[in-house]
């Protein structure tokens, strides 16, 4: 997805961005950057490494603009350049998966538009969200992120992370089912509940 | 059946919320998909089972919370600086266009090779000191009598040293005689026979190289025709060509032949080698 532009406005600013207009390249960052940080940040739970990870992969998408097929998708070619960075970083990196990380990365990500009862729910229910999330596997919390947050079908999620559209289907379904027992165990259940009801309605 | 909601570790259905769990995710996938018909139709079929309507419930809620992005700081500013940096957002066209300081260092490097060119050329390097076989034999027939008295005193040294017979040094390879016996105070095996003082046969001389003397390609020497070499005493005639042998080349035995004479390049002088050292 384009995440508001069409995909001939995309074309026209790739091109712009690639033959070095600093405006188009910008315009193209302030177009990915929400999906791919949250896409980052849902997979490592750290918003330190998500935001570095974010921006070295939005430096190699724009220094390598001239290597992009434009039959493909951009959004999917940011996020696997994305993925691949923090791939590497945590490669690099000794993974740090406390709670205490995990609260951080949610207690980071809080809109400001919300009133101050509202966004204490929703701190919450991040909270619980990215603990749960912690605790799939590397592959189940992917696809979970990609189909439910992003919004990818299950072919594309199969392509962006090589493999089967059935083992996808399988993660995808354990990883819910996994989620879903954690988030009936947490304590604030019922403050979940409400933010949830609340992101419905907004959404 | 039981709506557990209490998966195994690994997120695998313990037996008998399996079935609830695959009509929950059947629900999910069909509205996800966009196909309500199939939804509807699953949701009446789940609505019989006790606990289904709570665990569709649930996972919806889980769903809509994974929704939610967070929200990104702004990347913008500090990607273009990097690319900046970097020089990335730099047109193709400026990227390719000719600097001033890029002719400069072109220029600079260009001048240099042509300046080591000249120098090499006017300048060769001292004999010596790692100076090509090449360019010693070039000096030697610059100055061909110093050749020729190292020569003689590589032959008269070789007499000296020989410890065994090896066969006529220099002789006819028409009448080349088999190897005298070593008797005490007999040297007729390593005299030099020839006629008049001079030999008739035609003889192949050969220089070895030799460790810590580099060893380059070594073309044959050409230039050496009927070219007299005092051999204290005797004088030898050296036909064409003269080989020059490296250590790759030296045969298994020396002399190889009759009529072949081997001389050793140690890095000041010609002498001859050992026969053991020419049997390496």
């Amino acid at each position: 997805m384009a995440y508001g532009l069409s995909r001939s406005q995309e074309q026209r600013l790739i091109a712009s961005a690639a033959a070095g207009d600093r405006d188009a390249c910008g315009s193209l960052i302030r177009t990915h950057q929400q999906g791919v940080y949250a896409y980052i940040l849902r997979l490592c739970g750290r918003p330190e490494l998500a935001e570095d990870v974010v921006q070295e992969a939005f430096v190699r998408v724009l220094t390598n603009l001239d290597r992009f097929d434009t039959r493909f998708r951009f959004s999917t070619w940011v996020f696997t350049i994305a993925r691949r960075v923090m791939m590497n970083v945590l490669d690099k990196r000794r993974p740090v998966s406390d709670s205490d990380r995990a609260q951080e990365a949610g207690g980071r990500s809080c809109q400001i538009s919300i009133n101050a009862e509202v966004k204490e729910h929703r701190d919450v229910c991040r909270d619980a969200v990215q603990q749960a999330l912690m605790s799939l596997s590397i592959e189940q919390r992917e696809v979970m992120v990609l189909f439910h947050q992003h919004d990818w079908p299950i072919w594309l999620i199969s392509e962006q992370l090589e493999m089967p559209e059935g083992t996808v289907k399988s993660h995808l379904h354990r990883g819910r089912t996994r989620l879903r027992a954690l988030l009936e165990q947490h304590p604030a259940r019922d403050q979940f509940t409400e933010a949830a009801d609340e992101e419905s309605r907004t959404r | 059946m039981t709506n557990g909601g209490a998966p195994s570790p690994d997120g695998r259905p313990v037996q008998g919320t399996s079935r609830i769990d695959r009509l929950v995710n059947a629900v999910l996938d069909a509205e996800s998909r966009g196909d309500p018909k199939l939804a509807k139709q699953l949701r009446a079929a789940g609505a019989a089972m006790p606990g289904f309507a709570r665990s569709l419930q649930a996972a919806r809620e889980a769903a809509s919370a994974m929704a939610v992005l967070p929200q990104a700081p702004d990347f913008g500013p500090s990607v273009l600086l990097e690319l900046e940096h970097r020089g990335a957002l730099r047109t193709r066209a400026r990227k390719r266009r000719i600097s001033a300081g890029r002719v400069a260092l072109a220029t600079g490097a260009l001048g240099a090779f042509a300046c080591a060119m000249v120098l090499q050329r006017v300048a060769p390097p001292a004999l010596p000191q790692g100076a090509p076989m090449s360019e010693l034999v070039t000096t030697a027939e610059a100055d061909f009598a110093t050749s020729v008295e190292s020569l003689g005193d590589a032959m008269l040294a070789m007499r000296e040293t020989l410890f065994e017979p090896v066969g006529t040094l220099v002789t006819s390879s028409a009448t080349a005689r088999p190897s005298l016996g070593l008797e005490l105070g007999n040297t007729d095996a390593y005299e030099v026979r020839s006629a008049g003082g001079h030999a008739k046969a035609p003889t192949r001389l050969a220089l070895i190289s030799v460790p810590g003397v580099p060893d380059r390609s070594l073309p044959p020497i050409t230039s050496a025709p009927g070219h007299r070499l005092a051999d204290a005493g005797a004088s030898l005639l050296v036909p064409s060509p003269m080989v020059l042998s490296s250590r790759a080349t030296v045969p298994a035995t020396l002399p190889k032949a009759p009529g072949e004479v081997w001389l050793l390049w140690d890095g000041s002088g010609w002498s001859t080698p050992s026969s053991a050292e020419g049997r390496r």
